[in-house]
């Protein structure tokens, strides 16, 4: 398994997985955006009445319809229609990746894009996408592990998405989410590295633990 | 140096967990009257609470142990999860109670239902001692709780933090300094 959206996977090799660089991502950013086509498409998509493949669908929304900053992994699109692994905007994602894959558990990264607010005209001027679906769960998920003010912000449109939505399901996994999560799996090492390059001094390398060590802490 | 030392908090003390663990195994044994269940345990944390469960049901119960593979201990390995111990007996036919220690994301026992099914068993059903909703990603039918705790490190009474705590008599919060943690912003 499990890259069910374009009929990839990619395992625990980390050359198999690729975490975008903050150039790359402002690149994408600039290139051409697509939204996908909303309440219709997510009910086809989880209740099965269409294919969860690399058919088209989605719409194509003009960059000057998009606001600055609602659309802002546009690329991640491009890259399951094109077949290609995603690239994860975020080691944190890509690290949740091999755990589903780890435990079996499909997934798509951000498949869906759900328009949130509208201007007079009646375009998209806000959106939100969330980073996994688990189709098998019917379940999206959005990891957050950025500064708090962005976190508000992040629940802000949760808010907005989960009113216009009802009826689809959205877990939100806050930095000490992924955080317990690593520390069950033993992954100290790696939330060591994560926690220095985010420049966020909230985690320090514990003497007595390494990730070789790997405690298994409890059964998930 | 005690192992109290890193308990941060006694989150259940062990006369709450034996009288909550007596409640289920007679809740068990009114369910499964007449029956012969096969109490199936994941190594090694649900190891205690399997112990006492079992002494308190009054059932011609039997047991079975599974090992599986946890994913931080097996990153460089294969990739995927894998059973390291399976069931010594069949299981086709049989009425199952999985017991468990603790259920969070889900994910280990959402592999483990599909795995046991394959063996086409009479039933399965589902008896954890605790459940933390918090981080649930695959959502499980838990047929039979212990307790419904918060988001927190737990250890203690089976449960481990790299193999140790595991016998704790009661069920407490690990201090974050162990683990390297300061406390979590917001």
């Amino acid at each position: 398994m499990i890259g069910v959206a374009a009929g990839f996977r990619i395992g625990p090799e980390s050359s198999a997985v690729t975490v975008l660089g903050r150039s790359q991502k402002q690149d994408c950013q600039s290139g051409s955006g697509r939204l996908w086509m909303t309440t219709r498409l997510i009910h086809d998509l989880r209740t099965g009445s269409r294919p969860v493949d690399n058919s088209p669908r989605y719409t194509r929304v003009d960059d000057a319809q998009r606001g600055s900053d609602d659309y802002d992994r546009g690329q991640v699109a491009d890259q399951l229609t094109s077949g290609s692994p995603p690239r994860f905007a975020h080691e944190s994602e890509a690290e949740l990746a091999r755990i589903l894959d780890y435990y079996g558990v499909a997934w798509r990264y951000e498949p869906d894009v759900f328009p949130i607010s509208w201007n007079a005209d009646g375009a998209v001027i806000e959106s939100f996408a969330p980073d996994f679906f688990l189709p098998e769960i019917d379940l999206y998920i959005e990891l957050t592990t950025l500064k708090q003010s962005l976190v508000r912000k992040k629940n802000r449109k949760l808010r907005h998405l989960r009113q216009l939505y009802p009826e689809i399901r959205v877990k939100l996994f806050y930095a000490r989410d992924f955080r317990a999560l690593m520390l069950k799996y033993g992954r100290t090492g790696f939330l060591a590295d994560l926690v220095a390059a985010n420049g966020n001094g909230t985690v320090k390398a514990p003497a007595a633990v390494t990730d070789e060590v790997a405690g298994a802490t409890t059964v998930p | 140096m005690s192992l109290h030392d890193d308990v941060e908090e006694i989150l259940l003390d062990s006369e709450t967990v034996a009288n909550r663990v007596a409640e289920l195994a007679a809740q068990l044994s009114a369910d499964y009257a007449g029956r012969d269940p096969v109490l199936v345990s994941v190594l090694k944390g649900a190891l205690v609470f399997l112990a006492d469960l079992m002494r308190a049901m009054d059932l011609p119960t039997s047991i079975d142990l599974m090992e599986v593979s946890s994913y931080g201990a097996a990153t460089e390995s294969s990739g995927q999860v894998r059973i390291l111990k399976d069931l010594s007996k069949p299981i086709e036919g049989r009425d199952v109670i999985i017991v468990e220690d603790i259920i969070d994301t889900g994910l280990t026992l959402n592999y483990l239902l599909r795995y046991l099914w394959e063996r086409n068993p009479a039933s399965i059903r589902i008896c954890c001692l605790l459940d933390k909703p918090a981080r649930r990603l695959a959502e499980i039918p838990i047929d039979y709780t212990g307790f419904t705790i918060p988001d927190r490190f737990v250890i203690g009474y089976g449960l481990d933090y790299d193999e140790r705590y595991r016998n704790l008599p009661y069920i407490g919060v690990l201090k974050p300094s162990v683990y390297g943690v300061a406390p979590p912003e917001g």
